[in-house]
């Protein structure tokens, strides 16, 4: 039986990410590596991302705050709002914002950069050089991604919770040590551990997609823009179907 | 006296090479003597480029055996193909220079993983006099886009002379320069030849710079070395085939 040429194109593309995937898995840990490159990546992917995520957190929680009073008012539960609020933020806004602006921004620019470098032969130059490119460019964006992503998300959420602090203040009056003390009596460990460890996964799937597409790029500088444009499609999805599978495996886990 | 195979620093045997249904290089035979500069000459499209690329391993033959500096490369594992990579340069095409990274770091990039117990003045120092040799000491602190393309190629050259390479594998050296700065190029060649005792393949369908820089010129034809000789004798050949690359 002859698959229809998509379906076929999607499960060949699909395995070919899961052999660069294990392909990840077998260099991360192996010597030497290039810890320069993974400090330097870390500071590129984390550190160059935290404005534009800071803005954007200020204004989900401002804006989530805004939406949600009139409700709340109506509801008569209007001091219920930092419960409210930090739940929605904690475990599921803010994870899953956080990733796809850091996708929006991260996987498109790794699979633009590993994608030109593919193009020009820069990645043809490091191999003959004797540096392992998927080592050098691969594991230090992957690994960097993993690890910057979390941090990331729990940088947002504390900026996200102080714009909703803001928000509550426009009509009202509530003392920022009040606002977060109630947050904090909200927030279980069951509530943050799942929602950080998901972002890891985000992380890992945003920087793997990036790096893939980038570093099989092909057809010039059509194929660069292609390749970038991808790999926010593959990894903005990706990042749903994780977060999908995680509330699944929390929700077994008695977690939810 | 050194025998014969002692001599021979390339040796490529009956190499074949296809792309899906084509067949570019077609039980190909080559051998290259040490300290000799051998051009490949022929048309685009002919399968030049991936000749070289299988002589240092970024292409794998279909079948036939190729040996660089009397290491069959087929044997070798990654680790003892970094190991040789790191006698063998490679001038692209293209350059390669790595756009993120100055002049300095370009250099210095190859020096990480080969040269070891060097203090960062020793590596200064090795930087400074390589780019010194293709005259552009100048430059080490400027990135690859402030450069013009002759510089590019020049920065190029030094990027593979720095771990002092015993062989030097140039593919298309001049293509895309004017005929002034490719003469540079090729002189910049010779020179290094002779200062680094290198032994080097030449990709090229510039003829200026064929008759500059080969000792001997292999030419390739339906994926096969057709005939191998100096450009004198391939010049004065009434071979159809030789006589249309010098017309």
């Amino acid at each position: 039986m002859r698959l229809p040429g998509q379906l076929s194109q999607f499960l060949s593309e699909s395995g070919a990410i899961f052999r660069f995937a294990l392909r990840y898995a077998g260099e991360v840990f192996r010597a030497p590596w290039e810890f320069r490159e993974f400090l330097h990546q870390c500071y590129e992917i984390g550190f160059r991302s935290l404005g534009l995520i800071a803005v954007t957190g200020f204004i989900m929680g401002l804006v989530l705050t805004m939406q949600l009073r009139p409700s709340m008012v109506s509801y008569g539960v209007e001091s219920q709002m930092p419960v409210m609020v930090s739940l929605a933020l904690v475990r599921e806004i803010g994870p899953v914002i956080t990733a796809l602006i850091f996708a929006g921004k991260i996987s498109s620019g790794i699979g633009a950069e590993l994608g030109s470098m593919k193009v020009t032969e820069q990645i043809d130059a490091m191999e003959v050089s004797g540096t392992n490119p998927f080592k050098y460019l691969v594991v230090t964006r992957i690994l960097a991604c993993t690890l910057m992503l979390p941090i990331l998300t729990v940088l947002s959420d504390a900026i996200s919770l102080y714009g909703s602090w803001i928000g509550v203040n426009i009509k009202g009056h509530t003392s920022l040590k009040l606002y977060f003390f109630q947050v904090f009596q909200t927030l279980r460990f069951g509530d943050v551990l799942p929602a950080t460890v998901k972002t890891v996964f985000f992380g890992f799937a945003i920087g793997l997609v990036g790096s893939y597409k980038g570093y099989h790029s092909m057809r010039g500088t059509e194929g660069v823009g292609r390749a970038a444009n991808a790999a926010v499609v593959i990894a903005s999805l990706l990042i749903f179907i994780i977060d999908l599978l995680t509330v699944q495996i929390t929700d077994l886990l008695g977690l939810n | 006296m050194s025998s014969p195979e002692k001599n021979i620093a390339i040796a490529i045997n009956k190499v074949t090479k296809s792309f899906g249904d084509r067949t570019v290089l077609n039980e190909f035979t080559l051998n290259v003597v040490k300290g000799e500069n051998v051009v490949v000459l022929g048309r685009s499209g002919s399968g030049k480029s991936v000749l070289i690329k299988c002589i240092i391993g970024l292409h794998q033959p279909d079948s036939g055996h190729i040996s660089v500096l009397g290491i069959d490369i087929g044997t070798l594992d990654h680790p003892g193909m970094d190991k040789l990579r790191a006698r063998v340069g490679f001038l692209f095409q293209s350059n390669a220079l790595y756009d993120s990274m100055t002049v300095r770091e370009n250099l210095f990039f190859p020096m990480r993983r080969h040269v070891k117990d060097i203090t960062a003045t020793q590596a200064e120092q090795k930087i400074m006099e390589t780019l010194e040799h293709v005259g552009l000491a100048h430059t080490a602190s400027m990135m690859p886009s402030e450069l013009s393309g002759g510089m590019q190629k020049r920065i190029a050259l030094a990027r593979t002379l720095v771990l002092n390479p015993e062989v030097i594998l140039y593919d298309e050296p001049t293509t895309g320069l004017d005929p002034i700065t490719a003469r540079e190029i090729s002189t910049l060649i010779n020179d290094t030849q002779k200062r680094y005792n290198t032994t080097s393949v030449i990709i090229s369908h510039d003829m200026k710079c064929v008759e500059h820089t080969a000792d001997r010129i292999a030419v390739l034809l339906n994926g096969q070395c057709y005939k191998i000789d100096t450009y004198e004798s391939l010049r004065n050949s009434n071979d159809a085939e030789i006589t249309r690359f010098f017309e």
